[in-house]
C-alpha cells in the first residue's frame, strides 16, 4: 500500500490472503487440511447422583487446555471459567423447548441458568504451547471451553447410574426414567 | 383514578379497604412480576393497590402463651434474624429464592399468593398454623388449612386483610425438608416435603408430615398422621408401604413445564419412604 | 404519589405513578444507569440496589413502597473505601468479563460483607445466589469477595 499511495481523497487496495504454505487447503475445491493447527482441551466432572430425587451436584470440575500462549492469562481463564459454566449448566438444567414454533421457556424464571450455588470452583490449567504462527503465540480459546463440560458431566453420571446417558440436559426427570428403563 | 394507597396505619387501611376495591400489595415480589408489561411500562394493576408492607401493626413477631404471632409483612430475612423463631423453620425460609427476594417478600404474600409450591405453606401447615384477617368491622381467625381452597384462592373478601398468621411454637425431636427445585438456589419447588416427629421412649408421640406442588393445596393426612403415632421403629418399617399407599391417594401432582407428574409422585413417596425409615429413629440407632 | 426517600445520601422529592419500578425511577429520572435491567422479573440481580442497607431488586419494587427509605445505588457507593477495595479486588482476581452483572455483584457483596465481614465460600456463595452471571462461571467473583473481606480488614 506504501508503494502505491498518492494523495487522492480515495484509495482502494485489494489483497488476497495467501496462506501459510504449511496449510494445504483448496479454496476452490474446497479439499484439503482446512486448519493449520488445533486448540486442545480435556475435562473431568465429578458428580453426585442423589438417589431420592435424582438431582445431580456438581462436586467438583477440572480442565486442562492448550491454546497455545494466552496473550491475557486473566482474560482467558475468566472464559475458560464461564465457557465451563455454561457447559454445565447445557448439560443440567437449561431446558429449552419449543412448541408450534414458539420456546416454552421464555424468561430466566423458566430457562434455569447456574447461579453460584449450583457451580463448585473451578479449576483449570493451561499448558505452555506456544504457537509459533499465532500472534503472541496464541491459537484461540472461546468456543473449547464450553465444548467438553457437558460430555464429561454426562459420562460422569452414566458412571455413577451405570446406565447409558444419551441426552442433555439431563433433568432429573429423565434421570429417572432411564434408571427406570422407561427412556 | 387513584394508583395507589399508602395508608398511614392498619386501621387507616382497613378503612380504605371497606370504601374501595383494593389489590393489597406487601413486598411486591409475585405481583410486580405477574403484572409486569414490556420495556418502562409501569406494571398492569386494574384496581388501585394499597401498600401494607410499612405498617409497623404487621411487622411484629411476638410469642404469647407457646404461640408465635407474626405480622403479614414480616419479611422472609426479618423472620431469618428473629430469635423467636425456631431453627427448623428458618431452614425454609432461607431456601426461599435469593437474598435479594428474602428482604422485600413476606410470609403474608406467600400465604396469599396461594401457590400450590408456596414455600412457607407446607411448613405452616404442619404445625397446624391459624391465620388472623381483620376489616374495618371486625377480626376473625381461621385454621390456615382452611384459608386456601386452591390454586391462588382464599377465602378472604375484598375488604378484608391478613393480619396474623398464628403458629405453635414447639420443639421437634426429628426435622426432615427438602425443597426440590431446578437448581440449588433462588428456584421454585418441584416438589417439597416436610416432615415433624417427636420420638419418646422409643415411640413415635407426634408426627406431621406434609407435602408442597403436589396438589392444587398442600398435602397433609392427619389420619394417617395418627396411625403412625405411637408406634415403635420396627412397626413404623412395616407400615411404610401402607403410609405410602393412603398418600399416593392425595397426591395430586401435575405435568408442567418443570417436570412431569411421575417425578413428582415418585420423588414424593421416595422422601416419605427415607423419612420413615431413616430419619424417625436415626438417633436411637 | 409524592414521594419523598435518600438517594445516595441526599433527601430527593419526586411526584410519580407509585407503581413506577424503582428500576426505572434510577435510570430516567436520576439518570442513574449503574442499575441495569437483565430480566425484569427479580431473578439475575442485575437491578440489585440497597435499601437501608439490605440488597433488593429494583425492577420488581414499586417506587411507592420506597417513601422515607435510605437507597444506596452503586453510584453512591462509589465515593467509599469499602467500594474501592470492592472494586480492586475484583480487578486483581478477574471477576470482570462483559461487566454487565458487576455493579450488582459489587451491591450484593456490600450487602453480604455488611451482615457478615468474613465469610467462607459457602456463605459467599449463598450471598450471591440472587445474582447471576453467565460470562465467568463465579469462581473469580468468589474469589474477589473473599480476598475484600480480607484486605478490607476493619471496613465492615
Amino acid at each position: 500500500m506504501r508503494e502505491s499511495w498518492n494523495s487522492a481523497p480515495e484509495f482502494e487496495l485489494q489483497e488476497r490472503y495467501e496462506q501459510p504454505p504449511f496449510v494445504q487447503w483448496d479454496q476452490q475445491r474446497f479439499k484439503g487440511d482446512a486448519y493449520p493447527v488445533y486448540s486442545w482441551g480435556t475435562n473431568v466432572v465429578e458428580v453426585e447422583v442423589d438417589s431420592l430425587t435424582w438431582e445431580v451436584t456438581v462436586k467438583g470440575i477440572w480442565a486442562a487446555y492448550d491454546i497455545g500462549t494466552p496473550m491475557d492469562e486473566r482474560i482467558v481463564r475468566g472464559q475458560i471459567e464461564g465457557g465451563i459454566a455454561q457447559g454445565l449448566g447445557y448439560a443440567t438444567m437449561e431446558v429449552m423447548n419449543s412448541s408450534e414454533g414458539r420456546f416454552m421457556q421464555e424468561s430466566l424464571f423458566d430457562y434455569v441458568i447456574p447461579t453460584a450455588v449450583d457451580l463448585p470452583n473451578i479449576h483449570s490449567t493451561l499448558i505452555e504451547n506456544e504457537y509459533e504462527y499465532g500472534p503472541f503465540g496464541a491459537k484461540c480459546a472461546g468456543e473449547l471451553p464450553f465444548v467438553g463440560a457437558a460430555p464429561a458431566l454426562a459420562s460422569a453420571v452414566q458412571h455413577a447410574l451405570g446406565v447409558p446417558i444419551t441426552r442433555i440436559p439431563l433433568t432429573p426427570d429423565y434421570l429417572r426414567e432411564v434408571t427406570q428403563g422407561e427412556d | 383514578m387513584v394508583r395507589a394507597y399508602r395508608p398511614d396505619s392498619l386501621t387507616h387501611a382497613l378503612d380504605i379497604m371497606s370504601k374501595n376495591r383494593t389489590t393489597v400489595l406487601a413486598g411486591g415480589t409475585d405481583l410486580m412480576v405477574k403484572r409486569r408489561r414490556w420495556g418502562t411500562m409501569a406494571p398492569l394493576f386494574e384496581l388501585p393497590v394499597i401498600f401494607v408492607s410499612h405498617l409497623g401493626e404487621l411487622r411484629g413477631i411476638e410469642e404469647d402463651g407457646g404461640v408465635l404471632k407474626i405480622g403479614a409483612s414480616c419479611t422472609y430475612s426479618q423472620l431469618l434474624a428473629s430469635s423467636l423463631v425456631p431453627d427448623h423453620w428458618k431452614t425454609v425460609f432461607s431456601q426461599i429464592a435469593s437474598p435479594a427476594i428474602r428482604n422485600r417478600g413476606t410470609i403474608g404474600g406467600n400465604i396469599c399468593n396461594a401457590s400450590p409450591a408456596g414455600d412457607t405453606l407446607p411448613l405452616l401447615f404442619a404445625l397446624d398454623a391459624s391465620v388472623l384477617i381483620r376489616r374495618a368491622d371486625g377480626t376473625r381467625e381461621c385454621p390456615l388449612a382452611d384459608f386456601m381452597c386452591g390454586p391462588g384462592e382464599t377465602v378472604m373478601r375484598h375488604d378484608e386483610l391478613l393480619c396474623e398468621i398464628h403458629v405453635p411454637v414447639r420443639r421437634f425431636d426429628v426435622f426432615y425438608y427438602r425443597k426440590v427445585g431446578a437448581r440449588r438456589a433462588n428456584s421454585c419447588a418441584k416438589v417439597s416435603f416436610t416432615g415433624f416427629a417427636d420420638v419418646s421412649c422409643g415411640k413415635i408421640s407426634d408426627v406431621r408430615i406434609s407435602f408442597g406442588a403436589v396438589a392444587p393445596t398442600i398435602v397433609r393426612s392427619k389420619e394417617t398422621e395418627t396411625i403412625l403415632t405411637g408406634k415403635d421403629g420396627k412397626e413404623i418399617s412395616e407400615m411404610v408401604s401402607g403410609a405410602e399407599e393412603q398418600f399416593s391417594a392425595i397426591l395430586k401432582p401435575i405435568d408442567d413445564l418443570r417436570c412431569s407428574r411421575e417425578y413428582r409422585f415418585q420423588v414424593s413417596l421416595n422422601l416419605l419412604r427415607h423419612f420413615l425409615e431413616n430419619t424417625l429413629f436415626a438417633d436411637s440407632e | 404519589m409524592k414521594i419523598d426517600f435518600i438517594l445516595n445520601k441526599k433527601p430527593v422529592h419526586i411526584d410519580t405513578d407509585p407503581l413506577r419500578r424503582l428500576l426505572d425511577v434510577l435510570r430516567e429520572d436520576f439518570y442513574l444507569t449503574g442499575v441495569k435491567e437483565g430480566c425484569g422479573e427479580g431473578e439475575c440481580g442485575a437491578c440489585t440496589v440497597l435499601i437501608g442497607g439490605e440488597a433488593v431488586c429494583s425492577c420488581i419494587v414499586p417506587v411507592g413502597t420506597v417513601a422515607n427509605e435510605k437507597i444506596l445505588t452503586i453510584e453512591g457507593f462509589r465515593s467509599t473505601a469499602r467500594y474501592r477495595i470492592l472494586e480492586k479486588c475484583f480487578i486483581d482476581a478477574g471477576a470482570v468479563q462483559c461487566g454487565f452483572c458487576t455493579p450488582g455483584f459489587i451491591m450484593a457483596a456490600e450487602a453480604l460483607l455488611s451482615e457478615n465481614p468474613r465469610p467462607d465460600e459457602t456463605e459467599i456463595r449463598q450471598g450471591i445466589a440472587g445474582n447471576l452471571c453467565r460470562c465467568t462461571g463465579y469462581s473469580m467473583i468468589v474469589d474477589a469477595i473473599q480476598r475484600a473481606s480480607v484486605q478490607g480488614k476493619g471496613l465492615w
